[in-house]
């Protein structure tokens, strides 16, 4: 319950309303105890033959109550729930920007799937404790008030009598809640093992035909599958237990009220009104008593969202204010590496080590090197999506680790390895570049630069096409030109680009970085290729091999220095006549 | 996942007899325990309605006639009833999940047998996340149409005329007079039925597409917090999840509409019931006992109702369900012959004759490609990307269909063998290697009964051994999900292991060697020596090292065996291999 206090933030703006709605819900119970009396009244009139009044006015006074209650408790329920799911969007919002403002080593060491599940799963585990299992434990306890102090006035011995097995019930519940509780989460492990067993077979689908593996496959999944029934049904026991307890009980609640109320009949100490109004009040008395171990069930949901919400909200964000002296005056484009060495984490070996370089403002340098020499790594170190060591990396002189992320961004443009883009227009993902809102001649002038425009004939829409709509997939070359017009629109100091020019064919290459002498000049420029056209059109390029930088100069006199640069180059040479060929 | 995907999984369907009548056929084997399930539900109806009729003998008799014993005995015969119908309710509650996940044990074994049979081409197109949600999600849905629809809704009718039967019984005249109401509850459940499910749906929309949205962001937060675009994509966010929770309102004022309208239907009947039963007692025409035993009836009449109502839409969730099931079902399984031939002797001799394949029936692959391999002979594929040397592996194995020309292991037809026993006789190793999460033995054994001995011995020939001696547990250490707690080279080792533990007549290495570290790789390289001297092998590799003591190199471009012939034949050819040769050792690089 503890974890619970965390939401008080989240729940203190609707405190009016859910005072008001729980008011409203309370005076509906106020009523529901008041009608078993009413049908008393009735019964007893009817026992000694003269009714005060005829007897349609009680069935009218019954419906009237019905009636008020009815509205009331409707509107009470439906001000809590509301209120809830406005908590619950605030929260989700709220987890939504925390995860924006995290680094990205945090992506890396969780999976999507599971802060997908925070912000969906977790957050709707909170909604239903602070709406509906709030809701019951508050109708719920005043009617379990209301309804026992109404039977102890009619009978005390009676009600004390009957009032056994309905504790009982309590109890068994309390006893039996926390073990489906944790049979549900044995049944939940073992679907994720059927699930794990299917999801591997499913994925390695090549290795199992090609190792005949199909029936020991389905071995294993029968063994999963059958773990899982098995289960399913020893839940299903505590539970059939359950129930059938709680029936017994709520019905020996009758049965004892039958042998002790029908004795006090025939003694005289009880009317058949007050009998039928003590069977009425059990059975609104059986119902509060199932729900709290419901309740319970949902609160401890509830608790265990919370921690793992309250896990994210707790985590150290990218920007670490007052860590040292922030500069939010955006960098101009030189970059100089000192002494670098980084590891993504302390137990691999490091992905870039002891680099130094100075790039200056506005030159134009390509990056070239084997996979996992450290090229992106590199980039992303510029980008300050992660930190390096202090008074390592700096740009115009200064640390990068002393600006603001923010600052640091507005003039880095980056075309990543994996382009991704939204699920949106194609005007809508360029604009995304922009520093600001982006005007349509913008847009239209990036797609341009960047060589979409030529395609945007072949979609229905255009511009407007949505990317990834069915039957309309973007090739590969499409996705990199869109997602350098994306970083073409910004206008940016510093222009990255990361292997952002593999799908497209070496013309339109030629094409796209000619475009980008005239309109990016003075303009610092990375380009990290495996594509030799590219270094005509250079000023300078670094060479990388295993996280360190190897050679370093103009593309001419790498060529004639005839280390790794050279043997590269002639390798990538003849791939390229044996293409053509 | 993605909207188009949510789309299709909040799909439903009206009632359909055909899906119906099928899901039925799965009740057959069970039917001993469905049959029980139905006596019980049965009797726990009658027990249920014993009560009032107790509760009526015991007003009108004993209390009424001041009969202290009877009433004793009465209320004995309530305590038995109380005690049954608690039984009942247990039983009724693990019998019927009892059926219910035998019924799905059986649909998800059947239809994981059925994709293991279905052809690679429908996994080329099928998303892994669809299928999955088959063989869970879809499963679970069918779970609801037997526990929630044939159990519950049959339940609830039977339950339905019981009690109208019981209250025709004590009053025929107050039983009309309770089902005056009946036109009221019609509407109520209709007007439910009909706008809970759309607003219902029209929420589920609404978190669908936040999902995807959320989905998206979350794998591209690089770039979204390199463009700085943070504030946008919450704003949008918040734009989504608030349609949602809009929507979810709309929802629960329908629901919180629905209880309270239902509990108001109920109170009018009894109030009808407390005024025509009133008058009744007071005209003598009816009893008291009879008055408070109807009284009771009513109330139960209106639980079956309101599950009835409930349970409509999850039966419509479950009909989508049960045919996207079936359609997989029916999907034809990868063609196998009726008798198949099994060479005896395991020689490893391959011949491709004239063969042609495409994956989509419209672009070729492979053109007219004919080869031979002999026993115990090493062969190298070479060629530029998307050649089609790892299209002839696949056809070798026959994970796919050719289209014309045939291919012939040991001297028969690849489409005359029992696939499996044809899988039997090649060892593979992928460029990317595939570990399921279990123990290192059950990865390199694979299901076949290995000794101990028998997988050192494999270990020690691809110098794997030195990765066992690494792990603490050796054979028996757990790998996690994908094999991520072993670095790449030493999964790739670990494969070849399993390729080789089956002591296979041919050995397909399919660009085994890319993607590892240098140190592996010399592992690799000195085992390969000893490995491909003593077996048939095929092997597809970027690295000429390895290619140039083939004992034949087949050259292929776009589809077509451009070249054959020994390392030096090709090399004194000058041609494309010639070509690709001087682009490796020219210049010694390792890459």
């Amino acid at each position: 319950m503890r974890s619970l206090l965390r939401l008080a933030p989240f729940i203190k703006p609707y405190a009016r309303r859910y005072a008001g709605g729980l008011s409203l819900v309370l005076f509906g119970v106020v009523l529901a105890v008041v009608s078993p009396l009413v049908i008393k009244a009735a019964i007893d009139g009817l026992q000694e033959g003269e009714l005060a009044r005829p007897i349609a006015h009680f069935s009218v006074a019954l419906v009237l109550l019905a009636l008020a209650r009815g509205l009331l408790m409707f509107r009470g329920r439906f001000t809590v729930i509301a209120a809830s799911r406005s908590i619950e969007q605030d929260l989700r919002s709220a987890l939504y920007r925390k995860m924006l403002r995290l680094p990205a080593a945090y992506f890396d060491r969780n999976s999507t799937g599971d802060l997908e599940s925070r912000i969906i799963n977790d957050v709707e585990g909170v909604r239903m404790a602070v709406g509906i299992a709030v809701m019951l434990s508050v109708s719920s306890g005043l009617m379990t008030v209301l309804s026992v102090a109404a039977m102890f006035s009619i009978d005390a011995k009676l009600a004390a009598l009957t009032i056994v097995p309905l504790l009982l019930i309590s109890l068994f519940t309390a006893l039996l809640t926390k073990r489906i509780y944790r049979e549900s989460e044995t049944v939940q492990e073992r679907l994720s093992d059927v699930t794990t067993v299917a999801q591997e077979n499913f994925t390695g689908v090549r290795v199992v035909r090609a190792f005949a593996q199909e029936d020991e496959q389905i071995r294993k999944f029968r063994t999963a599958s059958s773990a899982y029934v098995d289960a399913n049904l020893a839940l299903a026991r505590t539970r059939g237990v359950t129930w059938g307890l709680m029936t017994m009980l709520i019905e020996a609640a009758v049965g004892v009220t039958l042998l002790v109320g029908g004795m006090g009949i025939l003694r005289r100490t009880l009317t058949l009104g007050d009998f039928t109004a003590f069977t009425a009040y059990q059975f609104m008395l059986a119902w509060p008593v199932i729900a709290m171990g419901w309740v319970i069930t949902i609160m401890q949901r509830g608790a265990a969202c919370v921690d793992r919400i309250g896990a994210v909200l707790d985590e150290p964000e990218e920007e670490t204010p007052g860590a040292a002296s922030t500069k939010s005056a955006p960098p101009r484009g030189e970059i100089e590496v000192k002494h670098l060495t980084f590891r993504y984490t302390d137990d691999r070996p490091p992905a870039l080590e002891n680099l130094s370089v100075k790039i200056l403002a506005g030159e134009r340098v390509a990056i070239v090197g084997r996979t996992g020499s450290g090229k992106s790594t590199f980039l992303q170190l510029l980008l300050g999506h992660y930190r390096p060591d202090d008074r390592t990396v700096f740009l115009d002189g200064l640390d990068v680790n002393d600006y603001t992320r923010e600052a640091l961004r507005e003039e880095i443009g980056i075309v990543a390895q994996d382009t991704f883009l939204f699920s949106d227009s194609l005007a809508s993902n360029i604009a995304f570049g922009a520093k600001d809102e982006a005007s349509m001649e913008a847009v239209q002038e990036a797609a341009e630069a960047s060589r979409l425009a030529a395609d945007l004939s072949q979609f229905p829409h255009g511009i407007e096409q949505i990317v990834g709509e069915r039957g309309i997939t973007l090739s590969g070359g499409q996705k990199q030109r869109t997602s350098i017009a994306r970083a073409l629109i910004r206008k940016p100091r510093i222009l990255l680009l990361d292997d952002a020019l593999a799908a497209v064919d070496v013309h339109t290459e030629r094409d796209i970085l000619d475009r980008l002498d005239r309109h990016f000049a003075g303009r610092t420029c990375l380009i990290v290729t495996h594509r030799f056209s590219v270094v005509a059109k250079v000023d300078r390029v670094l060479v990388f091999d295993d996280g360190r930088l190897v050679e370093d100069g103009r593309h001419e006199q790498l060529v004639d220095a005839g280390g790794l640069y050279a043997q590269l180059l002639k390798r990538q040479r003849l791939e390229e006549t044996l293409e053509l060929g | 996942m993605s909207t188009i995907d949510e789309e299709e999984e909040d799909a439903e369907k009206p009632y359909d007899w055909g899906l119906l009548k099928r899901f039925l056929s799965y009740l057959r084997p069970h039917r001993g325990a469905v049959a029980l399930l139905f006596a019980i539900l049965l009797g726990g109806i009658a027990v249920d309605l014993a009560a009032p009729f107790l509760l009526r003998r015991a007003i009108d008799g004993p209390i009424a006639a001041g009969d202290a014993a009877g009433l004793t005995r009465l209320a004995g015969f309530f305590f038995i009833l109380v005690f049954l119908a608690g039984l009942f309710e247990t039983a009724q509650h693990y019998v019927s999940n009892y059926a219910g996940q035998r019924i799905l044990y059986d649909l998800r074994v059947q239809i994981f047998d059925r994709l293991q049979r279905l052809p690679l081409a429908y996994y080329d197109k099928t998303p892994v996340g669809r299928l999955l949600t088959r063989v869970t999600g879809d499963v679970e849905n069918l779970a609801e149409l037997f526990t929630s629809g044939i159990v519950g809704m049959l339940g609830s009718m039977l339950s339905l005329v019981l009690i109208v039967t019981a209250m025709l019984v004590i009053d025929a005249k107050m039983t009309a007079l309770t089902m005056a109401v009946m036109p009221l509850v019609f509407l109520a459940t209709k007007y439910f039925r009909l706008h809970a499910r759309k607003t219902y749906r029209a929420a589920r929309r609404a978190i669908a597409a936040l999902t995807s949205y959320l989905n998206e962001c979350l794998s591209g937060i690089k770039t979204i917090q390199a463009f700085n675009r943070q504030e946008a994509c919450a704003a949008r966010f918040d734009e989504g999840a608030a349609l949602y929770r809009d929507r979810s309102i709309r929802a629960g004022y329908i629901y919180s509409f629905f209880w309270p309208g239902i509990e108001l239907i109920t109170t009018l009947a009894i109030a009808l019931v407390l005024w025509r039963g009133g008058k009744g007692i007071l005209e003598g025409s009816t009893t008291f006992g009879a008055f408070i035993a109807f009284w009771y009836l009513v109330r139960k009449f209106f639980e079956p109702i309101q599950e009835l109502a409930e349970k409509y839409n999850i039966l419509q969730s479950a009909m989508a369900s049960s045919e996207r099931i079936f359609a997989i079902l029916d999907t034809p399984a990868a063609p196998a012959p009726e008798a198949p031939l099994t060479p005896p002797e395991p020689k490893g001799a391959i011949v491709f004759e004239n063969v042609s394949f495409s994956y989509d029936g419209i672009t070729p692959v492979l053109k007219n490609v004919s080869f031979t391999v002999e026993p115990g002979e090493t062969v190298a594929l070479v060629g530029y990307t998307g050649a089609g040397k790892t299209s002839v592996l696949s056809l070798l194995l026959r994970l796919y269909e050719i289209e014309k020309g045939r291919i012939l292991v040991d001297g028969v037809d690849v489409r005359d063998w029992d696939p499996r026993e044809l899988r039997k006789r090649f060892g593979m190793v992928f460029q990317d290697v595939f570990l399921f999460s279990g123990t290192v033995e059950e990865n390199v054994a694979l299901g076949r009964s290995l000794s101990r001995e028998q997988l050192d011995a494999a270990a020690e020939r691809v110098n794997a051994d030195r990765v066992l001696g690494r792990l603490p547990d050796r054979w028996a250490q757990t790998l996690n999900e994908r094999g991520a707690s072993i670095s790449s080279g030493e999964r790739q080792l670990l494969s070849f292991a399993r390729a080789l533990a089956g002591d296979p007549s041919v050995l397909i290495l399919d660009e085994a060697t890319a993607n590892i570290d240098a140190e592996t790789e010399g592992l690799i390289q000195e085992a390969l020596e000893r490995i491909l001297t003593a077996r048939t092998s095929i092997v597809v590799a970027h690295r000429l090292s390895t290619v140039r003591k083939a004992n034949k190199i087949l050259v292929f471009h776009k589809g077509e065996l451009r070249e054959e012939g020994t390392h030096d034949q090709l090399v004194a050819q000058g041609g494309l291999y010639e070509k690709l040769h001087r682009l490796q050792f020219a210049n010694g690089s390792r890459a």
